[in-house]
């Protein structure tokens, strides 16, 4: 640890009551709804049809361009429709999913080998490893799901000096990444064997948070097994530990530039789960179909760890748990500080879904007692990215964005750690997702206005070009024709001159 | 369906009654050390300010249809009355005080928007109002001499509501120690035979220490008492070499007398009307000791800190914005 974090909040994790039962894997539902934009990028395409019959791990839907992933049929199971349904997104709006219904009888296949066997992963060649890290469609499963592919290619072409494996599950709740741990230390550290070798990076850090303390100790044994010179990195637990920008200054000292990657100044970050699902891809030869998803919160009778196929509708896993309480009064898809909050449990689980909350009006935040903001800066103490709160809040409540972005809205991290400490109870980090929405929308907006006056510029020009050449044609033709006539006259004149010598001679 | 939550869930435990409770209560050890000093007059001042600006704040609010109960319940109006009944001299006329407070509460904070709005402190906007309309009374202290015997309960009342007085009393003020010294070619530590007028050292460390309670509690940012004392300490220290009045040689009498320590923890520090930006609050406070130190001693005005104060407010907007923090990821 090279860069203690001094702003944040020590939050109470919740972390005992969903990892005391060993991760169960849910049963297998009577309709899978499989999403065709689970990752940041292009949606992918279907590639079946409805009727088909689809195996498990068989390609269902097709990247599309660079940043996309490949979709695949978790189980066998035959295509029902291809249609809108309810899916996990903030505009709470429909999308396009794929709905499987699994064949009779159709189980979770045995359970995966635990071993790693390390002469295996060494002959392994990168080029060989992002092929297969592409064509199973792994993304970042922390809950970000950016195409793991396209961050392996970042790392090849940079030099990367940190290859950072995190394990940090900051958010209260979340506890898939510590159950991974206890249960497959191994695919974890396969996994960021696998990654080492494609993106060779000159060291490998684990970080994992204090309070994952059963997980640590097995940890530490899968890497004496493996032998590489892993730094296993126990940071005390603090909100936003476990933000990629936060957790690459704590353990680096270094800060990814404004509107840079990590890979500029060479360190890669990737989730514990995408590990273990790199390592499954590339030794089983198994696509992205499954992944660990608690179901927590005061809303569930039973709250757990379990290994969900993706598709599997969140009220399946609500019933497996035991149903809600009675007081259960929402729904949220991540953590308590950054989740989203879901209007329906008819959606289903898809790659970014690290975890289902049920809460309890307990829990909501107070919005009668909201009082004017008295500067006191209490949120700029705690702010992550060391951005001033207060100001930005007068500002874009003055809808003054211009003067927003000079007090560098577009570093908030939207963490929220300046609502949970707002003495006037000000939702404010709502505030700073809508103007940069906003900011992003009149960029888009921008953008639009700057092609589509390129684009008359460009028409303008090929069409004064065509006018010019047109008339250099023409004025050349007319050249010609003169110069022709010229000659004409001038052969004309000399017969005439030949004719009257001639008559001369004559 | 189901009703959508948002996150970040959970209430924040702290509020803004809290903060402004906390401030009363590291006001008090002064306050009640001040009595002890000094008789009743500034209880009954406390009383009266209070009355009058819980009821312009309730008046306030109606008017600006804004809800009255929570807003009355922030305590933030009181904690404006407490300042500004401690600024005053302890027998002021009643209707010099309900003037400073309705010139705070009315013009000073809701005309210019409310809790959170206000570009001055009312507290002083209020304080600063009295002084330069009735100076003589704004500058009458009682005195410090041994022997003097305090006006009681009656008497104070009497004073402060009829500007009489029933029983017999050996004059009833003085000007402020600061004004002695000012005024005076006598060395300080023969006037009084204490450091910064006799009682005001007691009184400033009370202050001191509530100060740094609420430092403590994190309840004021404590870059703004740390930078105004040092400006303060350093800048008599400067003094020091360059003058051979010995009444300026000792930056503990600057430190401990006048309104030095009130204002760098409970004035300075508030929020609302100081810079908001980390290196802002330095620069601020640093502004208000140097502005308060150079009124003193070469101003009209027996203590500086009060315009000095509303000077650096209006100072803040732009120091906030040439003191915007670096963010993550900026180099």
């Amino acid at each position: 640890m090279k860069h203690p974090m001094q702003a944040g909040l020590a939050l109470p994790g919740h972390r005992s009551i969903s990892t005391e039962l060993p991760v169960a894997r849910a049963p297998v539902p009577a309709e899978l709804i499989i999403p065709v934009a689970q990752h940041i990028g292009t949606p992918a395409t279907p590639v079946v049809a409805s009727g088909d019959h689809v195996k498990r791990g068989q390609l269902i839907a097709a990247a599309q361009g660079f940043v996309s992933a490949n979709i695949h049929a978790p189980i066998d199971a035959s295509v029902k429709a291809i249609e809108y349904r309810p899916v996990p997104h903030p505009s709470g709006l429909n999308g396009m999913c794929i709905v499987l219904e699994p064949d009779a009888g159709a189980e979770w296949p045995s359970p995966v080998p635990k071993a790693m066997d390390r002469e295996i992963i060494s002959a392994c060649a990168p080029m060989d490893i992002k092929k297969k890290i592409r064509d199973a469609g792994i993304v970042g499963l922390g809950g970000a799901t950016f195409p793991t592919s396209v961050k392996i290619k970042n790392g090849i072409d940079h030099h990367i000096d940190t290859l950072i494996i995190n394990g940090c599950e900051c958010e209260p709740w979340i506890t898939c990444d510590e159950m991974l741990f206890r249960e497959r230390p191994q695919h974890v550290i396969g996994g960021s064997c696998l990654i080492q070798q494609a993106i060779k990076a000159d060291k490998r850090v684990l970080a994992i948070e204090e309070e994952e303390s059963e997980a640590i100790d097995l940890l530490r044994d899968a890497i004496v097994d493996c032998g590489d010179p892993i730094h296993l990195e126990v940071l005390p637990t603090r909100y936003p530990t476990g933000s990629e920008k936060q957790l690459i200054q704590i353990v680096t000292d270094k800060e990814v530039p404004t509107h840079g990657l990590p890979a500029d100044i060479g360190v890669a970050v990737y989730n514990a789960g995408t590990a273990a699902a790199v390592y499954r891809a590339v030794m089983f030869d198994e696509p992205l179909i499954s992944r660990f998803v608690t179901v927590s919160g005061p809303g569930i009778k039973q709250p757990r760890v379990l290994e969900v196929l993706l598709g599997t509708p969140v009220k399946d896993l609500i019933e497996f748990c035991g149903g809600k309480t009675e007081d259960a009064n929402g729904l949220i898809m991540g953590g308590a500080m950054m989740g989203l909050g879901l209007s329906t449990d008819e959606v289903p689980v898809t790659k970014g879904m690290n975890s289902i909350l049920l809460t309890t009006p307990a829990m909501m935040q107070d919005t009668q007692g909201e009082l004017p903001c008295i500067r006191c800066g209490a949120c700029a103490e705690v702010c992550p990215s060391q951005l001033a709160p207060q100001q930005l809040l007068a500002l874009i409540r003055a809808e003054d964005l211009e003067q927003a972005q000079r007090w560098n809205l577009e570093d908030c991290i939207e963490c929220g750690c300046c609502n949970a400490v707002c003495p006037s109870h000000i939702p404010l980090s709502s505030y700073y997702r809508y103007a940069k929405s906003e900011l992003r929308g009149q960029g888009m907006a921008k953008r639009k206005a700057q092609q589509s006056k390129q684009r008359y510029e460009f028409r303008n020009e090929r069409l004064e070009r065509a006018k010019r050449e047109r008339e250099e044609k023409m004025r050349k033709k007319k050249e010609a024709l003169q110069a022709a006539n010229k000659a004409k006259a001038r052969a004309a004149m000399k017969e005439e001159a030949e004719a009257a010598e001639k008559e001369q001679d004559a | 369906m189901i009703d959508t939550v948002h996150s970040p869930l959970g209430t924040p435990t702290a509020t803004v009654a809290t903060t402004m409770r906390r401030v009363l209560l590291a006001l008090s050890p002064g306050i009640i050390i001040y009595t002890a000093f000094f008789g009743w007059g500034l209880l009954i001042q406390l009383m009266l300010a209070s009355a009058t600006a819980l009821a312009l704040e309730a008046i306030m609010l109606k008017i600006r249809k804004r809800p009255v109960i929570p807003h009355l319940t922030d305590y933030s109006a009181l904690v404006t009355a407490w300042l500004l009944a401690i600024c005053l001299p302890p027998l002021l006329p009643w209707w010099m005080t309900v003037l400073a407070v309705g010139f705070a509460i009315v013009i000073a904070k809701h005309l210019y928007g409310g809790l959170g709005s206000n570009p001055f402190n009312p507290a002083m906007v209020g304080y600063a109002v009295l002084l330069v309309s009735f100076p003589r009374e704004m500058t009458q202290w009682l005195p410090q001499e041994n022997g003097y015997q305090l006006p009681g309960f009656a008497d104070s009342l009497s004073i402060i509501f009829q500007g009489s007085v029933t029983t017999h009393l050996d004059g009833l003020s003085t000007a402020t120690p600061l004004d002695h010294f000012k005024h005076s070619l006598d060395a300080a530590p023969e006037l009084t035979g204490l450091l910064a007028g006799k009682h005001w050292e007691w009184i400033s460390l009370a202050w001191l220490a509530g100060g740094l309670w609420l430092a403590f509690k994190g309840t004021l940012d404590w870059r703004i008492p740390l930078s105004l004392l040092l400006t303060v300490a350093l800048f008599s220290i400067g003094l020091m070499l360059g003058t051979d009045n010995p009444a300026w040689q000792n930056p503990l009498f600057h430190l401990l007398s006048g309104g030095t320590m009130l204002a760098a923890f409970f004035i300075a520090t508030d929020p609302v009307t100081a810079s908001t930006t980390r290196l802002g609050r330095w620069i601020y406070a640093a502004g208000i000791g140097l502005l308060a130190m150079i009124i003193r001693l070469w101003g009209g005005y027996p203590d500086g800190f009060a315009f000095a104060v509303l000077l650096m407010n209006l100072a803040a907007p732009i120091i906030d914005y040439l003191t915007i923090p670096r963010a993550y990821g900026h180099k």
